[in-house]
């Protein structure tokens, strides 16, 4: 059971803010679907392997080659706010 | 009263020419921001990423060094943390089954320590942050360098045995070209996990120290945490499980901030990349390449007696113990004589002059000829000295001799001459030599002065000696 | 016209490529009036059918698509046109490179003139979590025409274009060509390159094409279909050649096909099951045996699905966060975790919003296990499911979705009712085999009906042979709907 303060918590961890009230039902329906996601809890999947990927390649690999795709200009094209030559972003406080 | 558990973990910046998952070149120091980018490392909308074959293999041989189990299987996944310098806001890294498990590094005391894992992974990109503003600057260059980390086992029990760690850790790493290696440029970053414990008791909070930039930081926070966690456990308090960084000015560590339990990674199988299979006959072919680590030179040099301490400095730099080896299969006189070189005058020229080995034009071949002329009584101990520099600067000695006509005068009738012309311009110093015959020294300088510095000493001396009997 | 009449009326000069792209984008305007098929239509694209009328009159040699006027749903990159995935958060984005497919539509001479609407970031099957405003559909403007490539089935059923691109994570190609009346898609996993499509849930997308005509789609096909090495998940030896194939087949002699046994029941509207038995006599007439064939794990496709695909799209959308390049809310001082908060809360839609959240907590620690990891091993089972069916049957068969295209709003207040349509076409993203939905009929009220054929990884080919083979026996067949 998803609780309000589940919600609290998935919305820090997602970093998404929604308000009281959407959080709120938003919480219903994910009971409401979870609830009937308990269909497959109870499946056997004993000794079954997670698929993860559709296909059953492997060692795809990329040769150590350098090649030059974007010039900072072109690279700062996209950006929402640059300066300088950088990425102008809000005021971050340093982590790590 | 309280035992020490230290334990490490790592990230080495692997040495290949483009990022983990991008063609993009692998950062630079000296780029200009934002010159290394493409849409992959830009986290664009429908970038892909894409194994860089180098690094998997660096990583598997790194892995093999230190004693790892390398598992059949293995791949990435993602771990996810918002940030602005993680333009994906994941990291892809590795989880289960990483390149390498379970490994071990002897330390000189004999100890082993346990090393957890090493795995494969992406850097993130750099943050600036101007003062007195509120914002912050990103620069993607560094987004998606491929890094190994390598976490050890909490098995460490002293600053020294941590410095120690690491060096070896850096010296294997350079030994087999896998990363520079080198903390001032970033290419290797030890984050520290200390805690203090009773004897016999369960293991304590532990702290981490984060951005240390330096081995000597390693060594001076752990004594710091040391004391720090000491004091407030005799005090009768707890220690909180506190990220801490060191100031290096003041000399301490500061909290960084407050850990409330594990960080939620999210930890998801990478959809985007297909498993690694990693088969014994690959694992042989890595193992064929990879160059000699520091310990088998090491072992290799005290078989040619040369002493515990000089073959340990040779031994634990790459480009010194080249050097060493080009020299001692071309000269065939006492491998002791070019480690007295290598670890005497040549290392305090280099450090005087903040050099590298192999930043000089000190050639191999170069070197094998002086100490060749030494030995053939050509030149002088102290007139190579004088020309060791122009030497590491890249002449050739036997040219620098013929043309300063520095050649060791060992002509009898020569030294006779310039001897008793000294006997003469002296007698008072003669008149102390025969009250005390180990005032001859002054006269053997005068000597080596007037014949400025090229009289051949041992003759010197036995030819004052005979003048004066 | 299709796509094979273009090219041809282009070679042969009897069209030029300025004529075509110029009433193609007219039609485009006028349906976009009508149906809000379209989220950007580009008007520039007159200046590469000059170009290629140039190409054309210098006696260059020409690719396989000269001139064919495309459409591309809006969360497949476009170099220099804007893509926005149906999102307020990419409103302003444009591309700084092509996605692979079109880079290839492109290089063999194709033109895209617009950008498809669709449910925001591939999450919907109605076409109405669109940041950009409902779509409807052309056969009944009170209807929806499915999602989430919604935009691209509007503009092939409407004969704006002959093929559109879409993309297929869950059904989303096929089951809005079921509800428009075209033939929509999915390859293979891994068969076209997803480099530059803006992703959903990663071991689930695929780009897929709706089309009118079975040539047309083996001509996309043939155009796009190759290994990328900038997509990791391409497959490595895709040696199929639909054109040769395409009309090899005359009928379906000795042809195996099994009716799922649980998604062929009374789950189905009566309308659909009327067709689906309509079907299964026509593909009888046309030599082929047709059995019931249970495979007891499908019902669990739902649950798995809806598993799965938030918990990659809480991941995939982590990038979108007001920093680098998608649009940002707020200012600055108020510093980076209250920005990203605001940003996505604000600029994603209510469903994306759900998804990420319900994806968040499927993959958080603790619960990983339960549902995420869990989710992953009943899509084993259902792929066992389908192996073991494959041995016996060369195809297997379903309807597209149990209805027909309900009315606008109908289903926006139950969550699991729209999820639940999805319970026939999710099975093939799950498991990664080729899917493609076959326009058979209509309701009484003539409504389209479209009916789903499953086969084998790798088998492409045979479903256009199918497809093909159908079209050629039937008639009207797709057909262009009047506006």
């Amino acid at each position: 059971m998803i609780t309000d303060k589940d919600m609290q918590d998935l919305q820090k961890l997602a970093r998404l803010k929604v308000s009281d009230e959407e959080s709120h039902h938003l919480k219903d329906e994910l009971n409401k679907i979870m609830a009937y996601f308990e269909q497959i809890k109870d499946l056997d999947t004993d000794g079954i392997e997670e698929l993860a990927r559709p296909i059953d390649s492997f060692n795809i690999f990329r040769a150590d080659e350098q090649i030059i795709t974007y010039s900072q200009e072109e690279a700062l094209k996209i950006a929402v706010e640059a300066e300088d030559g950088f990425f102008k972003v809000p005021r971050t406080i340093d982590n790590d | 009263m309280y035992e020490t558990v230290i334990g490490l973990e790592v990230h080495l910046a692997l040495s290949t020419n483009s990022k983990m998952f991008c063609s993009c070149p692998a950062e630079s120091q000296k780029n200009e921001a934002n010159t290394a980018s493409c849409p992959v490392c830009l986290g664009l909308p429908g970038s892909l990423p894409t194994i860089n074959e180098h690094a998997v293999e660096k990583g598997i041989m790194f892995s093999l060094a230190l004693d790892c189990q390398v598992p059949k299987r293995t791949q990435f996944h993602r771990k996810h943390y918002y940030y602005p310098d993680q333009p994906k806001n994941y990291q892809i890294s590795q989880y289960d089954h990483p390149v390498g498990e379970h490994g071990k590094l002897s330390l000189s005391n004999g100890r082993q320590i346990g090393i957890t894992r090493c795995h494969l992974e992406e850097d993130a990109g750099r943050l600036v942050h101007p003062s007195y503003v509120d914002y912050s600057l990103v620069d993607v260059n560094r987004a998606g360098t491929a890094l190994i980390e390598m976490v050890t086992e909490p098995e460490i029990e002293s600053s020294d045995e941590a410095r120690e760690f690491l060096r070896k850790i850096r010296a294997i790493a350079q030994a087999l070209g896998i990363s520079d290696a080198n903390p001032e440029e970033g290419k290797m970053r030890a984050d520290v996990n200390i805690s203090l414990r009773k004897a016999g008791e369960e293991l304590g909070t532990k702290v981490e120290i984060k951005n240390l930039n330096s081995f000597k930081s390693v060594q001076r926070s752990i004594e710091f945490e040391i004391k720090r966690q000491t004091r407030i456990l005799e005090d009768g308090g707890k220690i909180r499980q506190d990220t801490m960084g060191w100031d290096d000015g003041g000399q301490k560590t500061y909290l960084m901030r407050t850990k409330e339990g594990e960080a939620d990674y999210s930890y998801m199988p990478e959809p985007d990349l297909p498993p690694l299979i990693i088969s014994q006959e690959q694992i042989k072919q890595i193992k064929a390449k990879t160059p000699e680590l520091p310990d088998s030179k090491l072992a290799r040099y005290l078989e040619l007696k040369i002493k515990e301490q000089d073959a340990k400095q040779i031994a634990i730099d790459l480009h010194i113990s080249k050097f060493f080896d080009e020299v001692s299969t071309s000269y065939s006189g006492n491998s002791q004589t070019i480690a007295n070189w290598l670890t005497g005058d040549i290392a305090g020229y280099l450090n005087n002059n903040q050099l590298k080995i192999q930043e000089t034009k000190l050639s191999p071949q170069n070197l094998r000829k002086l100490l060749e002329l030494i030995d053939s009584k050509t030149i002088s101990g102290k007139v190579a000295k004088d020309i060791l520099e122009d030497v590491i600067n890249g002449h050739d000695p036997a040219k620098l001799v013929e043309e300063r006509a520095l050649g060791q005068i060992s002509d009898n009738s020569a030294i006779i001459a310039i001897a008793q012309k000294v006997i003469d311009d002296n007698p008072e110093l003669v008149e102390r030599v025969r009250a005390n015959p180990k005032a001859i020294n002054a006269l053997l300088g005068l000597v080596m002065r007037e014949s400025k510095g090229k009289a051949n000493p041992e003759l010197v001396r036995k030819t004052l000696q005979d003048i004066l009997a | 016209m299709t796509a094979h009449e273009i090219v041809s009326k282009i070679k042969s000069k009897k069209l030029s490529a300025e004529e075509l792209i110029s009433q193609a984008l007219k039609k485009a305007k006028i349906v976009q009036e009508k149906y809000n098929a379209f989220i950007t239509i580009d008007d520039k694209a007159i200046n590469k059918a000059k170009e290629l009328d140039t190409k054309i009159s210098n006696g260059e040699e020409l690719g396989l698509l000269a001139g064919v006027p495309v459409v591309v749903k809006d969360n497949i990159c476009s170099k220099d046109l804007r893509t926005t995935a149906g999102s307020k958060i990419l409103e302003t984005f444009i591309p700084p490179y092509n996605a692979t497919v079109v880079e290839r539509l492109e290089a063999a001479g194709a033109i895209v003139i617009a950008k498809a609407n669709m449910d925001e970031f591939g999450m919907g099957s109605s076409n109405e979590n669109s940041a950009y405003g409902i779509a409807k559909n052309p056969w009944d403007s009170s209807r929806v025409p499915g999602g989430s490539s919604g935009g691209s089935a509007i503009a092939v059923a409407t004969g704006v274009v002959p093929f559109a691109l879409g993309t297929d994570t869950g059904g989303s190609v096929r089951q809005p060509a079921s509800f428009t009346g075209t033939i929509g898609f999915k390859p293979t996993y891994g068969q076209l390159s997803r480099f530059g499509v803006v992703a959903y849930a990663s071991s689930l997308d695929q780009v897929g094409v709706i089309a009118r005509s079975s040539q047309d789609l083996a001509l996309a096909m043939e155009a796009m279909s190759s290994h990328d090495k900038n997509d990791s998940t391409s497959i490595k030896n895709t040696n199929l050649e639909f054109l040769k194939s395409v009309a090899s087949k005359k009928d379906l002699t000795s042809i195996k096909i099994g009716l799922i046994k649980e998604l062929c029941n009374e789950g189905n509207s009566d309308d659909v099951l009327g067709i689906l038995q309509e079907t299964q006599k026509q593909l009888e007439g046309l030599g082929a045996s047709v059995e019931t064939v249970s495979l007891e794990n499908v019902r669990y496709g739902i649950a798995s699905y809806y598993l799965v695909a938030p918990a990659e799209a809480s991941s995939n959308l982590a990038r979108y966060d007001g920093m680098i390049y998608s649009n940002r809310v707020g200012e600055n001082s108020e510093g980076q975790i209250d920005i990203m908060m605001k940003t996505r809360g604000e600029l994603f839609g209510p469903e994306v919003r759900k998804r990420i959240l319900m994806g968040s907590y499927a993959l958080s620690a603790g619960y990983y296990d339960a549902f995420y990891g869990k989710a992953l091993k009943v899509r084993k089972l259902i792929a066992n499911d389908f192996a073991r069916a494959f041995e016996s049957y060369d195809f297997l068969m379903t309807p597209t979705t149990p209805s027909v295209a309900y009315k606008i709003g109908e289903k926006t207040d139950d969550p699991l009712a729209m999820y639940l349509d999805d319970i026939d076409t999710v099975l093939a993203n799950l498991v990664g085999i080729p899917a493609i939905s076959l326009p058979m009929g209509q309701s009484k009220d003539n409504l389209p009906i479209g009916i789903q054929f499953f086969a084998p990884a790798l088998k492409d080919e045979t479903l256009l042979q199918l497809s093909n083979i159908i079209e050629q026996n039937s008639t009207n067949f797709a057909p262009i709907v009047k506006i």
